[in-house]
C-alpha cells in the first residue's frame, strides 16, 4: 500500500473510536514513520506489510486505551476493596469486644416459670419472686419516671425563663441603659443554654437506663411463657 | 508466543531502549525489531499508552534531514516501571529455568 492510502485507510479505523485530537497526532507519527522507511531505502509496500493492515492497527491503539483504563478501574476497585476489608475487620475486633446482649430464649432466671412440669412449691416460690422483682422494678421505673419529668421540667423552665428575659432585654433597650439591656440578653442566652443542655442530658441519661432496665428485664423474665429448658 | 505476555515483554524492551538514550519511533521499532520477529504496528500503541500513563514523555527535535521528530525520554516513574517490570522478568525467568531443570532431571532418572 502507498503511503496516503494506507494512512487514510488508518484514520477511518481510527475515527470511528477515537477524538479528531487523537487521530491527527496518531497519523502524523505513522506519517513520520512512513519517512523514515523512505529514507532508509524501504519502499511504501515493505513498510506498510511490516505494520500490519490498518485495522488491526486500530484496534491495538483501543485496546492499548481499555487496558489503560482498566488498570485504573483496578486500582481505584483494589483501594476499595482493601478499605471494605479493613473496616469489616475494625467491626468484627469491636464486635469481639462488646458482651452479647442478645440472651437465647428461654434463658432468663424465671423461664419456664408458668410451665407446670416442675414442682409445686418451686413453681409458687419462683411466681412469688418474679411478683416481688416485678413490684420493684415496677416502683422504680415510677419513681425515675418522676425524676425525669422534674428534670424536664426544669430544663423547659430554664428555657422558658431564658427566652423571657431576652424578649424583656429587647424591649428594654430605649427603657434601661445599654449595657444593662446588652447582659439581659447574655443572660438569657446562657439559661436558654442551660436549659437545652439539660434537655440533652436527660435524653442521654434516659436513654442509658432504659437499655440497662431492658437487658435487666431480658435477663430475668428472657422466655417466661417458654417451656422449661433443660437445666 | 501469548500475545498478553509478548506485549508486556515488548512494554519492557522499549522502556529499556529508552532508558539508554532518547529515541524517536522508528528508532525504537527498528531497535526491538532486530532482536525478535514483532509485528511493528504494535509498537505504537505500546508507546502511547507509556505516554498517557507518564511513563514517557515525548518532545519535538528539530533534524537537518526534514521536519522536526517526536522523541520519547523516560520519566522517573518510567524508571520505576521498568525496575520493577524486570524484577517480574527475572523471577519468572529463574522459576521456569527452575522448573524445566526438575523436569529435565526427572526425565533422566
Amino acid at each position: 500500500m502507498k503511503k496516503e492510502e494506507y494512512l487514510k485507510a488508518l484514520e477511518g479505523y481510527l475515527k470511528k473510536t477515537m477524538p479528531p485530537e487523537e487521530v491527527t497526532e496518531i497519523l502524523s507519527d505513522y506519517d513520520e514513520y512512513f519517512e523514515d522507511g523512505r529514507r532508509q531505502g524501504k519502499t511504501d509496500e515493505e513498510i506498510s506489510a511490516r505494520l500490519g493492515a490498518p485495522e488491526l492497527i486500530a484496534a491495538q491503539f483501543l485496546e492499548e486505551e481499555g487496558e489503560s483504563f482498566q488498570t485504573k478501574k483496578q486500582k481505584s476497585r483494589e483501594f476499595l476493596k482493601q478499605l471494605r476489608e479493613k473496616a469489616t475487620e475494625e467491626w468484627n475486633n469491636w464486635k469481639e469486644k462488646v458482651p452479647n446482649v442478645e440472651m437465647e430464649a428461654g434463658k432468663g432466671f424465671f423461664a419456664g416459670i408458668f410451665d407446670t412440669a416442675g414442682s409445686f412449691i418451686e413453681t409458687c416460690i419462683r411466681l412469688l419472686l418474679a411478683m416481688a422483682v416485678l413490684f420493684g422494678l415496677g416502683l422504680l421505673v415510677f419513681f425515675g419516671a418522676m425524676a425525669a419529668l422534674a428534670v424536664l421540667g426544669c430544663g423547659i423552665g430554664l428555657i422558658g425563663s431564658g427566652l423571657g428575659l431576652l424578649v424583656a432585654a429587647a424591649f428594654s433597650f430605649g427603657i434601661l441603659t445599654t449595657s444593662v439591656s446588652i447582659g439581659g440578653v447574655f443572660a438569657s442566652v446562657f439559661l436558654i443554654a442551660a436549659g437545652l443542655l439539660v434537655l440533652v442530658l436527660l435524653a442521654m441519661v434516659l436513654r442509658m437506663v432504659l437499655w440497662g432496665l431492658w437487658r435487666l428485664w431480658k435477663k430475668l423474665f428472657g422466655g417466661i411463657f417458654k417451656k422449661k429448658q433443660e437445666a | 508466543m501469548n500475545t498478553q505476555f509478548r506485549k508486556g515483554v515488548i512494554e519492557m524492551c522499549v522502556l529499556a531502549t529508552i532508558s539508554r538514550k532518547d529515541c524517536y519511533g522508528y528508532e525504537i521499532v527498528q531497535e526491538i525489531a532486530s532482536y525478535t520477529e514483532i509485528n511493528e504496528g504494535t509498537v505504537y500503541p505500546i508507546l502511547r499508552r507509556l505516554t498517557t500513563e507518564g511513563h514517557l514523555v515525548t518532545y519535538l527535535r528539530e533534524s537537518t534531514l526534514g521536519p522536526a521528530r517526536k522523541y520519547y525520554h523516560i520519566t522517573e516513574q518510567g524508571q520505576a516501571y521498568l525496575h520493577s517490570l524486570q524484577t517480574d522478568w527475572q523471577q519468572l525467568f529463574e522459576m521456569v529455568n527452575h522448573l524445566l531443570n526438575q523436569t529435565k532431571r526427572e526425565e533422566q532418572r
